[in-house]
C-alpha cells in the first residue's frame, strides 16, 4: 500500500472514530502500535513502561479525536502526542528516579523478559548474543539526553525525515538536524568498537 | 557518515529484535478496552447525555435543528419568565410571609433587600417570586437563591439583572449580592431577613 493510500485509510478511520465507531479506533490502534512501540520503547527501554504509556497515549488520541481536524496527518498527529507523552515521562522519571526501590527495579527487569520471551526462539545462543547486544545500545542510547534520544530514535530507528521529525517535535529542521549530528558523536564516542 | 550507518542498522535490527510478538497486540487492545469502560463508569450521566446528543448531532449535521432547539429553549425560557410571577409557592422558602424592610429612600431608585444569611452557602440561580423594595413594588421580580431559605433579586422595569458579586455572610450576619442593571447601574442588595414567595401586598416594601 503507497502512502496516500495509507493516509486515506487513516482519514476515513478517523472520520469514522469522530462519529462514534469505536471499531474503527481499533483499527488504528492495530495499525499504528507496532511503530509507536517500538518509538516509545527506544525512549524508555523499558517494556512495562512503554506498554503503560502506549495505553495512555491511545487514551489520550481517543479524548482528542474529535478535536483533530486533518491539518496534519492522523500518523503526525499520534506521533506528537506519543513523544510529547514520552518526554514529559521520561523527565518525572528522572526526577522520581531516587525513589524507585530495588525490588521495583527487578520487578520491572522480571515483566520486561516476560514481554521479550513472549516470541520462542529457536536458536537460544543467537537469542543470548543479540540480548547483550541489545543491552549494550540501549546504555548507548541512555546516555543521551531524552530530546536528543527522541531524534535518533525517529530518523535512524524509524526512519522519518527530518522535516516529520521536525512537525512532530514542533522544533526546526535545523534544529532537528542540529541534534541528530550531536547525539550521533555521543552514540560513536560510546561505541568505539563498532567503528572498526 | 559511514562508520554511523553501522550503529544505524544496529539500532534498527535492535528495535526489530525488542517488538513483542503478534499476540501482544490483542491483549493491548483487551486492556484498551478495559480501561475505557473503567473510565465510561467514572464519567458522570449527565456528561455522556451532553456527548451522546453532541455525536448525534454532528452525526444530523443539521444546524437548522440546532437553531430549532435554540429557539424552543428561549422561548421556553419567556414562557416562564411569563408565566412564573402568576404562580404561587414556587421558591423553596417556607418562612412565611415577611414584609420588606424598605430602605430605598435616598437610594435614588435603588431597591434593598433584607434577608436572613443561612449557613448554607449555596448560589443558586432560579426564577422566585419576591417583592422588593422601591419605586416599583408590583413589579414581579427575578431572583436568585443564595443559599437554603435566602433569596435576592432586583429588578428595573422588569429586566433581569446579573448578579456580578456575591459576598456571604460577614461579621454583622448580613449577606450582600450586587446586582447590575445594564441600564441604570448597579443595584446593592443586602440580606438580612427571609424573602417569600408571593405577591407582595400594596404598601409592603415602601
Amino acid at each position: 500500500m503507497s502512502e496516500p493510500q495509507k493516509q486515506d485509510e487513516d482519514r476515513e478511520w478517523v472520520a469514522r472514530a469522530q462519529g462514534g465507531d469505536t471499531g474503527a479506533f481499533d483499527l488504528l490502534v492495530r495499525k499504528h502500535t507496532p511503530k509507536l512501540y517500538a518509538l516509545v520503547f527506544n525512549m524508555t527501554g523499558n517494556h512495562e513502561d512503554t506498554n503503560d504509556l502506549l495505553q495512555d497515549i491511545f487514551a489520550r488520541a481517543y479524548r482528542s479525536l474529535k478535536r483533530f481536524q486533518g491539518m496534519s496527518t492522523f500518523y503526525t498527529w499520534i506521533y506528537s502526542i506519543s513523544v510529547n507523552m514520552t518526554l514529559n515521562f521520561l523527565k518525572k522519571r528522572t526526577r522520581d528516579r531516587r525513589k524507585v526501590s530495588l525490588d521495583d527495579e527487578e520487578l520491572k527487569a522480571e515483566r520486561d523478559r516476560e514481554i521479550q520471551e513472549a516470541a520462542p526462539s529457536s536458536d537460544p545462543v543467537r537469542e543470548v548474543e543479540i540480548r547483550e547486544l541489545n543491552e549494550r545500545l540501549s546504555r548507548a542510547l541512555r546516555q543521551l539526553s531524552n530530546d536528543h534520544r527522541a531524534v535518533v530514535t525517529m530518523f535512524d530507528i524509524m526512519g522519518l525525515s527530518h522535516k516529520e521529525i521536525s512537525e512532530i517535535m514542533g522544533v526546526s529542521a535545523g534544529t532537528v538536524r542540529s541534534r541528530l549530528h550531536y547525539a550521533h558523536r555521543q552514540l560513536q564516542n560510546y561505541l568505539e568498537e563498532f567503528r572498526k | 557518515m559511514e562508520d554511523f550507518d553501522k550503529i544505524r542498522g544496529l539500532l534498527a535490527e535492535r528495535s526489530r529484535q525488542v517488538l513483542p510478538g503478534p499476540e501482544y497486540l490483542d491483549r493491548f487492545l483487551n486492556e484498551f478496552h478495559e480501561r475505557q469502560r473503567r473510565e465510561a463508569m467514572s464519567v458522570p450521566v449527565w456528561r455522556l447525555i451532553w456527548e451522546r446528543t453532541g455525536t448525534w448531532l454532528a452525526r444530523w449535521r443539521s444546524w437548522r435543528c440546532l437553531g430549532l432547539l435554540g429557539l424552543f429553549i428561549a422561548g421556553s425560557g419567556v414562557v416562564a419568565a411569563v408565566r412564573w410571577p402568576q404562580q404561587e409557592g414556587s421558591g423553596r422558602n417556607e418562612a412565611g410571609a415577611v414584609a420588606f424592610e424598605d430602605i430605598s429612600q435616598g437610594f435614588g431608585g435603588f431597591a434593598e433587600a433584607v434577608m436572613e444569611p443561612s449557613a448554607a452557602d449555596l448560589m443558586e440561580p432560579s426564577l422566585v417570586q419576591i417583592g422588593w423594595g422601591g419605586n416599583r413594588t408590583d413589579q414581579w421580580t427575578p431572583g436568585f437563591q443564595v443559599a437554603d431559605g435566602m433569596f435576592v433579586s432586583a429588578c428595573f422595569e422588569a429586566r433581569l439583572l446579573d448578579p456580578v458579586k456575591v459576598r456571604m455572610p460577614d461579621k454583622s450576619g448580613n449577606a450582600r449580592i450586587v446586582m447590575k442593571d445594564p441600564g441604570s447601574g448597579l443595584v446593592v442588595i443586602h440580606a438580612r431577613e427571609w424573602a417569600v414567595s408571593g405577591r407582595p401586598q400594596p404598601g409592603e416594601g415602601r
